[in-house]
């Protein structure tokens, strides 16, 4: 609920057009696409939304919200419910109006950004002037600065363009007092290059492994890391999605490589990765490919035997990789190491290149990371199991965990059929480490499909901490009172962290560290048993981790 | 002869050592590339086609595969796929492989966007 003498002062910081709390325009901000799965824990009504349009304006508004006993929770481009608010008496504060590029430091490599500022909009400016920007997993209509300030991090450029976290240069950061604080050189006057010091930094802070989701003020400007872009200016692309046809720079490559075994894949994944081949690079699950770009082709190839066979055991070591090169002879020569590589591990490289019409469609799709929205056409709807990003070598065992795991559910009815093996995996700077998480599909309207969300997802939690792992759904505000005191009570750093510099509690921190009880009663009683066991055991007492 | 597990892969290997499996590439964008010129498709109609293909086709690829064991353990082996790679390097033999998928493709895709013809036909 929100007061008419708050609402009027929302009004007074960004001109009464740009406040609502009419219902209906607040219900738009209730629902997001991804993880809506739930509607008690995620569909929440913000009590008003408000767009300003500069950092003076998110100020007075963050401002106005604490004399009035309100919270905010910031909301740059959306897609995933954790832009969502998660309690009641929150204002949501949408940065759309914050559209800006500042500035493209051609020298420096790197882009100045406000919220909205979407990943593909400053792709396609960074391309014409020989640069490129990491654009995560959820989409080229994300917000970089969302991800390098706020939340998570990957997408299949990681290995050349690395996590987004890592790309922040330095931030302008709106805490929850009102105040605003410059990050690295910024705030001594110095621009945009470091996002460290002086001093110790505070990149940990602000980011930790996940990012705080708003849970420690507003971000309104931030500096992300360029890279070389050896193509053209422009990618001439026609149509969307997989009916994109898009020309192909003469110096880039596209192609699928396959492996006879875990074990020659795992290794040449190494080799690859440590000769720094790549731009783009995903393990391939063929028969989740086959999934999301003919999903009713596979639901006829159920009792399809030697096609299913020949998708998910004959083919199932695969890589998909994209090299680009700034002169024929460097690509000569990833060629040529890709091959040798190929030779040393017994593994095949289909070069897609050679065939126009294929890698014309495929190409933006990869680049610009449009392909992904594509997994939601099978049921409408997806999720997905993090593990904490670690080794290639952790991240396959997670990987043939969740296949496992998947195709127990999948035999159930609990999820759609997708042939288990459906990673979302790549590798971060040339395979320094690497990450994984279990795609599942299923239907909402499904009642079957719904019970399953929750028994999957405390599975998929106790499986990670069994092997000693974060679950990264640990935004959950139940999980985290869970793992956190098997974790040096993690959750009590945060929150000494929130309260430095939110005594008011002004910001929404159900996404950063909140907890809440876990009721461990409405879990199946043999996992609820490994739940308890592991609890047991690896609770830190006062003086630190269980022997 | 029923299929074994990894002939699939053992055949896919052996045309990339021999180099089949990039020459076919080649072949195969050439003969989409007509095919698409011809009908005036896209890329991703083609995808959509395949997406629609009916439970009939699909099981009857699946029984061509799952009975083709002695047909791929034959096109695995080393001599087989030298002499396709040096079949291939002949242009009138390119030119035929890559006539001949391209014609496949049209009548496939004429076939289905008759067949979707008549069923708005008949609505």
């Amino acid at each position: 609920m929100i007061t008419d003498k708050a609402y009027r002062e929302l009004e007074e910081a960004v001109g009464a057009e740009n406040v609502s709390r009419e219902p209906a325009v607040l219900d738009c901000y209730a629902w997001q696409p991804f993880a809506n799965d739930n509607p008690e824990r995620w569909v929440i009504r913000p009590v008003a939304v408000v767009l300003p349009s500069t950092t003076g304006e998110v100020q007075e508004v963050v401002k106005a919200l604490g004399r009035n006993g309100l919270k905010f929770k910031a909301f740059s481009t959306g897609w995933g419910a954790y832009s969502s608010v998660t309690g009641d008496d929150v204002v949501q504060v949408d940065l759309r109006r914050m559209n800006r590029i500042i500035d493209i430091d051609e020298k420096n490599m790197f882009a100045v950004l406000e919220p909205y500022v979407c990943g593909a909009q400053l792709q396609a400016e960074a391309m014409k002037v020989g640069l490129n920007t990491h654009i995560i997993g959820a989409g080229p209509s994300c917000s970089p600065l969302a991800s390098a300030t706020s939340g998570w991090g990957v997408g299949w450029d990681c290995v050349y363009m690395s996590y987004s976290g890592r790309n922040l240069l330095g931030a302008e950061w709106v805490l929850p007092d009102g105040e605003v604080l410059r990050l690295g050189t910024l705030g001594s006057g110095l621009g945009w290059f470091c996002g460290d010091g002086p001093g110790p930094s505070l990149r940990g802070i602000v980011r930790g492994s996940t990012g705080a989701l708003s849970g420690l003020g507003i971000f309104t400007k931030a500096a992300v890391k360029l890279y070389n872009w050896p193509g053209p200016e422009q990618v001439r692309t026609e149509g969307l999605l997989l009916d994109a046809q898009s020309e192909v720079p003469d110096r880039l490559r596209f192609c699928m490589c396959f492996w006879p075994d875990r074990a020659r894949q795992d290794e040449a994944v190494y080799k690859i990765n440590e000769s720094q081949l790549c731009y783009i690079f995903t393990r391939t699950g063929l028969g989740a490919t086959v999934s999301i770009a003919t999903p009713h082709l596979m639901k006829k190839l159920t009792g399809a035997g030697a096609l299913k066979s020949a998708l998910t055991r004959d083919l199932k070591w695969g890589s998909t990789l994209i090299m680009v090169a700034d002169s024929d002879g460097e690509m000569a020569w990833k060629e040529g190491v890709l091959q040798e590589i190929a030779r040393q591990y017994g593994g095949v490289v289909v070069n897609l290149t050679r065939a126009r019409p294929i890698i014309s469609m495929f190409l933006m799709n990869f680049l610009r990371s449009t392909a992904v929205p594509v997994v939601f056409r099978m049921g409408g709807q997806m999720f997905t199991a993090l593990d904490r990003n670690e080794t290639w070598d952790t991240q396959m065992d997670w990987a043939q965990m969740g296949e496992t795991v998947k195709q127990r559910w999948i035999d159930r009815g609990g999820i759609l059929d997708d042939m288990a093996d459906n990673p979302y995996m790549t590798t971060y700077e040339d395979n320094c480490w690497a990450h994984c998480e279990e795609i599942f599909q299923y239907d909402p309207r499904n009642p079957d499909h719904l019970a399953s969300l929750e028994p999957i997802f405390v599975e998929f939690s106790v499986e990670a901490i069994e092997r000693c792992m974060e679950p990264l759904s640990s935004t959950d505000a139940r999980l985290r009172k869970v793992i956190s005191p098997m974790m040096g009570h993690y959750t009590s750093w945060q929150k000494k962290i929130s309260a430095s510099v939110d005594g008011n509690k002004t910001a929404d921190t159900g996404m950063y560290c909140d907890e809440v009880d876990f009721d461990l009663s409405k879990i199946d009683p043999v996992m609820r048993k490994r739940f308890e066991k592991l609890i047991e055991a690896r609770t830190w007492t006062e003086e630190g981790p269980p022997e | 002869m029923p299929l074994e597990e990894g002939l699939v892969f053992d055949v896919m290997a052996s045309a990339y050592r021999h180099g089949v499996l990039d020459k076919f590439m080649s072949i195969t964008g050439d003969a989409l590339d007509s095919a698409i010129l011809e009908t005036g498709r896209r890329m991703g109609d083609l995808v959509n086609m395949l997406d629609e293909a009916t439970e009939r086709t699909v099981m009857r690829a699946n029984g061509l595969l799952s009975h083709a064991g002695l047909l791929l353990k034959l096109a695995a082996s080393d001599p087989v796929m030298s002499v396709a790679s040096r079949s291939l390097e002949v242009n009138a033999v390119r030119n035929a492989v890559k006539g001949l998928l391209a014609r496949r493709l049209v009548k496939a895709i004429e076939a289905q966007a008759g067949g979707g013809g008549r069923a708005c036909g008949g609505v």
